[in-house]
């Protein structure tokens, strides 16, 4: 930290404002590049908290989770650290929508990041409020933000993750609060300070959260019993020492129960305590976690809806209550709650809310996630529309490793499509409209077969080393197992019985290699040891005979994918010029000109995945484009 | 092709009595107003048509109607001026100069019709169905054609597609929400569904030979011996005098081709030079010309003479029509067969389909065209087709089938991630078809029809 001659003046390469699951990898990210990074976070105690559901991963996010890992990032192997459920989400059906996800202490996460933070090298903390940003002479750039106790913290480049905090206001039933979350002040300054002194466009989103209930008054006999996956998977695809020690207990449970009729009527009779019906909120929720009360006036043939008791943590009696999300008021919520079986005696000791926050519309990103009109000023999380722990670290990570990027003078880069979710989900979000809060599905992605969970290493580990992400320690490690995958790969092809090569019987399999389960590997009509992998006693082996069985099992599927995405990769080559000017064509309608002028896409492919923008609208662009192609050879 | 700039182009055919000038584009109402001199200005009367007079040149004027069509409400979906003067190449060559240089281009074929599609005014089947309707060479292609410009095939795909792209959603769904507990439809039904839907792009394949037939016609060769009647043959089916027809055998040198419509079919008739062994250089050029066109033929008409020393005539015959295309064996001059003490049941059987006519007395004819139509549509014709698809349209469709060939075995074992790859397959091959884009939200479908919300 350099201290300039007045005391309350400090230079940082990086700044990071908000400790939330964004911030916390942005952060990380940054200083592994050797940027001199700051951390601004409201309350040290709280960071990277929970302040939803107790759990990491899931469909699609499990994907995200290890890509994290495999750039180098944090969020996983916390999670690891934190765990005390795991189960492979999925694992029914084929292993390209396997997704992992940990059930976590809550307080067991947060200690083990904070840890990590407080001991990576080139990184400080400090807990205080970004308040106002600090502009050059010209008030054009961004050179610093200060804060509530006066210090004036200078950088290169700063990436903002206030998550739900920006203009937080908590609805319970009729009563409302500010607040960043139950529990933590909103960050009022800051986001009024975005819209008069940054002019960046502001919205509106709506998130909610379910009530915790103590499990010494709910009777688990009356519901249904959802255990642990029994098996040794982790998120880290490293083995390195544990930073923080692991929980204690990995496999407590969940439990299901379905609320009744009863519940949907004590919601029907006070629904005009709701502020989402009654006009309180503004704020848009998403539709993938719609509130009870959504579900309940939505779809009123479901006489039923199904519910999860998740437990908090190793060391406390809540249990989190996914599937009744609601902002109906406290005494609403303890009649909806003891209506259902096995929770007549329920006592809540968290109620539920919703949250309304600012975010600012990502189409004013480019896909490094830095702003257009700032060349400075990176955002993550749930400031740009997003949902889940996983999507805001993933941004986080992209945005931390560009800031330090820009920090040094040197050209920020972008993860695409076909590589990694986080990818899909950045380009999605600088295309598409945010209507609500955005989440990842493994249907978003078009090359969904190549975008696993199982080879997140062989996908981005290369990219990280070469960005700086990844040490040279675990790099090696993963040089090592990519030379035992080929090596294993090579002799499966090389290798013939029954006049079949090995990878054409490994097909068999269909990509499921369970060693506890040795039948199908018994059929196999030669001995999977000529593999040379060690699949009893080494992790790393077993996990190279699984992906070696996903392999052989997807190769011909991802080519027909390949062939059925062709035509957009065509369209990925035909590049539009940053300055291009679309009031030039003449075709095109006013709704679609303003969108494609918004967004700026880099290619004839991104502008088709624009909403609205129409076929024919494409082929207008296409033959302008053209034009301009034949200009600029005419004129060289 | 530029789109930004107004176009200008004769829409009507030459020769007609009426010339129909369209210009489209941003400047068509001043550039139709510099070129029109009227009581009435053409913007302030749009729709409707106007009386008064087109520039021609320097004091030269031509009289006419004209009328002007703001977008979006035109053809194009641009503004649009229509002028409509007398008929004549003159005319129409005037008013188009004093177009071009009042700032308008002259257009390319097809160009009013692309602006039409880029502006949404029809989708690809529709733009392709302008082409066929102005192409059309019988009855029963245009009406196909016009059927096809009202939007019914582009329908027809769009609901095949939007079936599919709702399996695709309930598929993607459990993948993405297997924890909710959603109403799945079992496998079974699912490859029900699908089955329906095979059905349905088979029925819209069956009409690939209506299509082909109707919007490229068929090419029939009438071959056989020297002086059999196959000149006379290609002259009493076009209806006139075309091929030059003597007593003396060898007298058509070259392969003749005519265009015709018959029985409603398009046909590109090819009459070739009688096959035997010439003497003359000239003659066994043509002759080479004729066993060429066999080999492109679709369909065959062997003219035997019934009045001569046929022997011979049914070895050579047999000789020849080793071509995949089929036969019809034609006996001609049975006229003649009174006159040699016989009837037509003497004559000997063949390996084709036959019949016996007189082209000299107008005998049996329509037992020929009977058989003709038979042999192109493949079964009896006798109702006209809903729909019929181009080459285009069917190589698509077969794409679409393959990928949906494998689903039932992929949905049966529950391989989702596999099934949806096809299912995405063939809903892009469908939206190829009509231009839609297949990149509609599937999560959208989801979302329509799912209580989702762990």
């Amino acid at each position: 930290m350099n201290i300039n001659k007045n005391f309350n003046e400090y230079n940082y390469n990086v700044i990071v404002i908000g400790g939330g699951h964004a911030g916390c990898d942005a952060a990380m990210a940054a200083a592994r590049l050797g940027a001199k990074t700051l951390l601004i976070t409201i309350n040290m105690d709280h960071i990277a908290q929970m302040s939803c559901n107790p759990a990491i991963g899931g469909i699609a996010k499990g994907q995200v989770v290890r890509e994290i890992d495999a750039l180098g990032g944090v969020q996983g192997r916390v999670t690891d650290a934190a765990a005390i459920q795991f189960r492979m989400l999925n694992s029914a059906k084929g292993p390209a929508v396997w997704s992992p996800r940990a059930q976590c202490d809550r307080h067991h996460f947060q200690r083990a990041m904070k840890y990590e933070l407080e001991r990576q090298e080139n990184l400080d903390i400090k807990q205080a409020f970004a308040t106002k940003f600090i502009m050059d002479k010209a008030n054009e750039n961004i050179v610093g933000i200060e804060t509530n106790f006066a210090d004036y913290f200078y950088c290169d480049a700063m990436v903002i993750c206030s998550g739900t905090f920006l203009n937080g206001l908590l609805h319970y039933g009729m009563q409302n609060f500010t607040g960043g979350r139950a529990g933590d002040p909103a960050s009022i300054d800051l986001a009024n300070n975005l819209k008069s002194q940054l002019d960046l466009r502001i919205g509106r989103l709506k998130t909610g959260t379910p009530p915790r209930i103590l499990a010494k008054t709910i009777d688990f006999s009356k519901m249904e019993y959802q255990a642990s996956d029994n098996f040794e998977e982790q998120f880290s695809h490293f083995t390195t020492e544990n930073v923080f020690p692991k929980a204690e207990h990995k496999e407590m449970p969940c439990y299901m129960v379905y609320s009744n009729d009863k519940t949907a009527e004590v919601v029907k009779e006070n629904i005009q305590k709701a502020p989402m019906y009654s006009g309180k909120i503004e704020g848009i929720g998403a539709r993938y976690c719609p509130s009870f009360e959504d579900k309940v006036i939505r779809f009123p043939h479901h006489e039923k809806h199904l519910l999860y008791l998740e437990p908090e943590g190793e060391f406390t009696e809540e249990y989190y209550i996914n599937g009744i999300s609601t902002s109906l008021p406290p005494e609403v919520q303890n009649q909806m709650i003891q209506s259902v079986e096995g929770l007549e005696n329920a006592v809540i000791s968290r109620y539920a809310y919703a949250i309304e926050y600012d975010f600012i519309f990502p189409d004013q990103l480019e896909r490094t996630l830095m702003t257009k009109r700032y060349n400075n000023l990176f955002t993550a999380g749930q400031i740009n529309g997003t949902s889940g722990y996983e999507e805001a670290a993933g941004q986080g990570l992209v945005a931390g490793m560009n800031a330090a990027k820009v920090a040094a003078g040197k050209t920020p880069v972008e993860l695409s499509r076909d590589t990694s979710y986080i990818g899909v989900m950045i380009d999605d979000l600088v295309t598409k409209e945010i209507i609500e809060p955005y989440r990842l599905f493994t249907s978003r992605a078009e090359y969904r077969l190549r975008l696993r969970q199982d080879n997140t290493d062989l996908r981005l580990c290369e990219f990280a080393h070469q960005n700086g992400l990844l040490d040279s320690e675990k790099y090696l490690q993963f040089v090592e197992y990519k030379g035992k995958l080929e090596n294993s790969i090579y002799i499966a092809k090389s290798q013939k019985v029954k006049g079949k090569t090995y990878w054409e019987h490994l097909r068999l399999l269909k990509g499921k290699f369970d060693i506890e389960n040795e039948q199908p590997i018994e059929e196999l009509p030669f001995d999977v040891n000529e593999l040379e992998l060690d699949f009893v006693n080494s992790f790393s082996d077993r996990r190279a005979m699984k992906q070696l069985a996903i392999e052989a099992h997807y190769e011909g599927y991802i080519r027909r994918e390949n062939q059925s995405v062709n035509r957009l990769n065509k369209l990925e080559k035909w590049r539009i010029p940053k300055n291009f000017d679309y009031n030039e064509i003449k075709g095109l309608r006013n709704e679609s000109r303003m969108k494609l002028c918004k967004v700026n896409p880099t290619s004839l492919a991104q502008a088709t995945r624009i909403d609205g923008v129409t076929p024919a609208e494409i082929a207008l662009l296409q033959v302008h484009l053209k034009r301009l192609q034949n200009k600029t050879e005419n004129n060289s | 092709m530029n789109t930004d700039d107004t176009i200008a182009a004769l829409c009507t055919g030459v020769g007609g009595a009426i010339n129909i000038i369209r210009i489209s584009g941003e400047q068509a109402f001043d550039i139709g107003q510099k070129v029109w001199e009227g009581s009435k200005f053409l913007k302030e009367n749009p729709r409707v048509m106007l009386f008064g007079r087109v520039a021609l040149g320097e004091n030269s004027y031509d009289q006419a109607l004209a009328v002007g069509m703001p977008n979006p409400h035109s053809y194009t979906g641009e503004d649009v001026v229509e002028l409509h003067c007398h008929g004549g190449s003159l005319v129409a060559g005037k008013v188009l100069e004093m177009c071009v240089k009042n700032g308008a281009r002259s257009a390319e074929g097809g160009e009013f019709t692309y602006r039409a599609f880029l502006n949404d005014k029809m989708d690809l089947t529709q733009a392709e169905a302008v082409q066929d309707i102005i192409s059309a060479h019988s009855k029963m292609a245009l009406s196909l054609a016009e059927k096809q410009i009202s939007g019914q095939l582009g329908v027809k795909v769009s609901e095949i597609r939007l079936q599919l792209f709702e399996l695709l959603a309930e598929i993607e769904s459990r993948m993405d929400f297997p924890e909710e507990n959603l109403d799945w439809v079992a496998p079974k039904i699912i490859n029900e569904k699908i089955d329906s839907t095979v059905e349905d792009i088979s029925k819209l394949l069956s009409s690939r030979t209506e299509g082909a037939v109707l919007r490229d016609g068929v090419k029939v060769v009438i071959a056989g011996r020297p002086n059999a009647g196959k000149s006379s043959l290609l002259n009493l089916l076009l209806g006139f005098d075309r091929a030059i027809v003597t007593q003396l055998a060898g007298t058509t040198r070259d392969t003749l081709e005519e265009f015709a419509t018959i029985r409603n079919i398009p046909v590109n008739l090819v009459d070739t030079a009688g096959i035997r062994d010439a003497d003359n250089i000239i003659e066994q050029i043509g002759i080479d010309r004729s066993r060429k066109s066999l080999d492109t033929a679709h369909l065959i008409f062997w003219l035997l003479d019934a009045s001569s020393d046929y022997e011979a005539e049914l070895k050579e015959m047999e000789n020849h029509l080793d071509a995949d295309a089929p036969v019809i064996v034609i006996w001609n001059k049975i006229d003649e067969l009174a006159r040699l003490n016989k009837t037509v049941d003497d004559l000997p059987e063949t390996p084709f389909s036959t019949v016996k006519i007189s082209v000299v007395e107008n005998k049996n004819i329509d037992n020929l065209l009977d058989l003709f139509e038979e042999k192109v549509w493949g079964y009896p014709h006798n109702t006209e087709p809903d729909l019929a698809v181009s080459s285009r349209h069917s190589a698509l469709l077969d794409e679409a089938l393959v990928a949906l060939a494998e689903l039932p075995e992929l949905v049966s074992a529950e391989d989702w991630e596999l099934s949806a790859v096809n299912l995405h397959s063939a809903v892009m091959s469908l939206g190829t078809i009509t231009g839609e884009d297949a990149s509609i939200d599937v999560l959208e479908n989801i979302f329509s029809n799912f209580c989702i919300g762990k």
